[in-house]
């Protein structure tokens, strides 16, 4: 037998993967957030909700306007919120202060600037819960937070979320065609900056 | 600093190190690859987070060993609040023979030393740090780490055979 040195060479395999990127990205969304809680005051959270998305006396009205979307970088701006790109495929369909929809490229726009279709788009709510908590079914940890996850019972889709800052929630309804695990959903939601323009629905 | 100097920076740090990173942070979670690779994602979070303490540091590498080492540190003393019963495992000498699995075997043996303990091991026989260096990581006296080092070796050497270093003290 060798030294310990060589004992613990010997102990752990060479082989690791390393993902430059994905490191990165954990790292700006950290930074994102650090910066975010340093300048105060950030809100959360839209409500989703039966199939549809409803302002429910928010403090804005979904914009029907084309979001303000670019992929200089790796996210994409939205309303509020900076979001992760989005699947190939999908865009940023619909975004205000309070919630961002993605979905499949040429969807139509919606007809009532009230209420929103939610049904089979990805959407992202900042939403306080005045409604009711979201936090509801297991827990799922995941870069240093707790994230709820709500099956699909009786609702239209499932959703995962976290807890903002107090009271304030960010939660993600998943889009069914894109069949997203759990961690899938929470990886994105995970990514996505609320920024301090940001209104929370509630 | 500009943010695409941190991303880049960030990045060719991460290219040089992640694999020694994981790999030391795989000895001290003693071969859970899935805690591993928690401490080195949390670890390079915390590094880009303070990329500009991280990029001034007069050893930036080893600046990010003791981040690592902070974070398990961290992660233990949070995981012995929560079981509240401290594990006692029976310690079991393994006798190292060609038909034990010497991996296993060297793993085990690091889990049966105390979480601090573990980190003077790695820091001093896996990463190469001198005394000083490992006692700065570890914020304590260079005497603690020497004492501390003498007592996880003559663990080691209780459970893995007479054949490791005698540097005792060192």
């Amino acid at each position: 037998m060798s030294d310990l040195q060589t004992l613990l060479e010997s102990a752990v395999d060479h082989w690791v993967d390393v993902d430059v990127a994905a490191d990165l990205r954990r790292g700006r969304s950290a930074l994102r957030r650090r910066r975010l809680t340093l300048g105060g005051g950030i809100a959360a959270a839209l409500l989703v909700a039966g199939g549809t998305l409803s302002a429910f006396g928010g403090p804005s009205e979904p914009s029907t306007a084309p979001s303000h979307v670019t992929n200089a970088s790796a996210t994409v701006h939205a309303g509020a919120f900076e979001v992760p790109p989005p699947p190939d495929g999908w865009s940023v369909w619909q975004a205000d202060s309070s919630y961002v929809l993605i979905a499949p490229d040429g969807t139509p726009p919606p007809r009532d600037p009230g209420i929103v279709v939610v049904g089979g788009k990805l959407g992202i709510t900042f939403m306080t819960d005045a409604n009711g908590s979201p936090k509801a079914g297991p827990t799922i940890d995941y870069d240093g937070r707790t994230f709820f996850y709500n099956e699909s019972t009786g609702g239209p889709a499932a959703q995962v979320g976290y807890e903002v800052s107090s009271g304030r929630w960010l939660v993600l309804q998943e889009a069914p065609a894109l069949h997203w695990t759990v961690r899938q959903m929470i990886a994105y939601l995970d990514g996505v900056l609320v920024t301090p323009d940001a209104v929370p629905i509630g | 600093m500009g943010e695409r100097a941190r991303d880049a920076e960030f990045s060719d740090y991460v290219a040089a190190q992640r694999v020694r990173l994981v790999r030391a942070a795989r000895l001290l979670t003693t071969g859970d690859e899935a805690a591993a690779e928690d401490l080195v994602q949390t670890t390079l979070t915390r590094l880009y987070v303070h990329w500009s303490q991280v990029s001034r540091a007069d050893d930036p590498v080893a600046y990010g060993y003791r981040s690592l080492t902070n974070v398990f540190l961290d992660e233990r003393r949070r995981a012995h609040r929560r079981r509240e019963v401290a594990d006692d495992v029976a310690l079991e000498r393994a006798e190292v023979t060609a038909d034990l699995d010497t991996r296993r075997v060297v793993l085990d043996a690091l889990q049966q030393l105390a979480p601090r303990q573990r980190a003077v091991v790695v820091l001093r026989h896996f990463l190469q740090f001198d005394v000083a260096a490992t006692a700065e990581v570890l914020g304590c006296v260079e005497g603690t780490v020497k004492s501390q080092n003498a007592k996880a070796l003559a663990h080691l050497r209780e459970l893995l055979g007479a054949s490791l270093p005698v540097e005792g003290n060192s």
